[in-house]
């Protein structure tokens, strides 16, 4: 019964998980950067948030399929800075942070 | 009064800040210390591009002590983001009250309610940074006028949890405080909420800028 159990809880975090990737305008220093992980990490589904400076994304893993897109349009704007893409990675938000931190 | 507030803003530890405004629902707190001129600031940003701040001044140059309270307004008129880059204006402006000698007419006291509209534009990518501002504080026979330019840049990239350095040439002129353009180099330090800058101006004059968002 236990291992039904945590089979059950590993098929459902994973199905429903999402990694996102947002490609954004504007964000030079981490001093204003930091809006966009602050507010990213308020989100209730918000496993786990990435901000790569040098490339200009932002990696935001959800516990499920992943924030509406106007949402996280919303969240950025209001952070001061623009969208120019939003796609879904294979990827999580730790395995992008280990790769480009090797680098 | 305002020197008695002015001393417990300055004695309270956890008060450190100073940039225009942070993101929306964010508190931004900064302080200025130099000889001439020192300053403690906090704002609230309650939309993406405007913010309400309670500020506390102190300006000395020896000859004439100036202690204010203002009550001010920020609003960012335009921001163009790109890839490597954001430009923005500011506009800004206060209410206010300050105190301090009238040396025109031997040193008697000074009181007067003062309006303090001001334009600010920067310019930031990765490496380089430039900000020019231009500040009216205008009281009943009161002129502290500032104009300031910052021009820097940083020494290498860094990644978003790293400390980056840079390096920021400040030229600063206080009408009636300053007696000339004050330059100042300072090193600056940035590491995500915490943005601290010091230097040694022209005039022997150390300066500290902290600023920090909650």
């Amino acid at each position: 019964m236990k291992k039904m159990l945590i089979l059950f809880t590993f098929l459902t975090t994973s199905v429903y998980a999402a990694t996102q990737k947002i490609e954004v305008n504007g964000m030079v220093c981490a001093f204003c950067a930091q809006g966009i992980e602050k507010s990213l990490s308020k989100i209730e589904t918000t496993k786990d948030v990435y901000v790569n400076l040098d490339e200009g994304f932002v990696i935001l893993e959800s516990s499920n399929d992943g924030l509406k897109e106007d949402k996280i349009k919303k969240i950025i704007v209001d952070s001061g800075y623009d969208v120019t893409k939003i796609s879904l990675v294979n990827e999580t938000a730790d395995v992008i942070r280990k790769q480009y931190e090797k680098e | 009064m305002i020197k008695f507030i002015f001393i417990c803003f300055l004695s309270l530890p956890t008060l450190l800040f100073s940039a225009p405004m942070g993101f929306k629902g964010s508190v931004t707190s900064m302080t200025d210390i130099s000889k001439r001129h020192s300053f403690i600031e906090t704002n609230y940003a309650y939309d993406a591009k405007s913010a309400i701040g309670v500020k506390l001044f102190h300006m000395d140059n020896n000859n004439r002590i100036r202690d204010g309270i203002e009550i001010n307004h920020i609003h960012r008129l335009f921001r163009k983001n790109t890839k490597h880059s954001q430009m923005n204006w500011w506009l800004f402006g206060g209410i206010g009250y300050l105190e301090g000698s009238y040396e025109a007419i031997n040193d008697k006291e000074l009181s007067t309610a003062f309006v303090s509209p001001g334009l600010q534009w920067d310019y930031e990518t990765k490496r380089v940074y430039a900000l020019v501002s231009h500040q009216l504080i205008r009281g009943d026979s009161t002129n502290h006028d500032t104009t300031k330019l910052k021009a820097g840049f940083s020494f290498y990239e860094t990644g978003y949890n790293q400390t980056q350095p840079w390096f920021i040439l400040e030229m600063t002129n206080i009408n009636g405080i300053t007696p000339q353009l004050e330059i100042t180099p300072t090193i600056r330090l940035i590491n995500k909420s915490l943005y601290l800058e010091g230097g040694i101006s022209n005039m022997g004059n150390p300066k500290i800028h902290v600023m920090y968002t909650f």
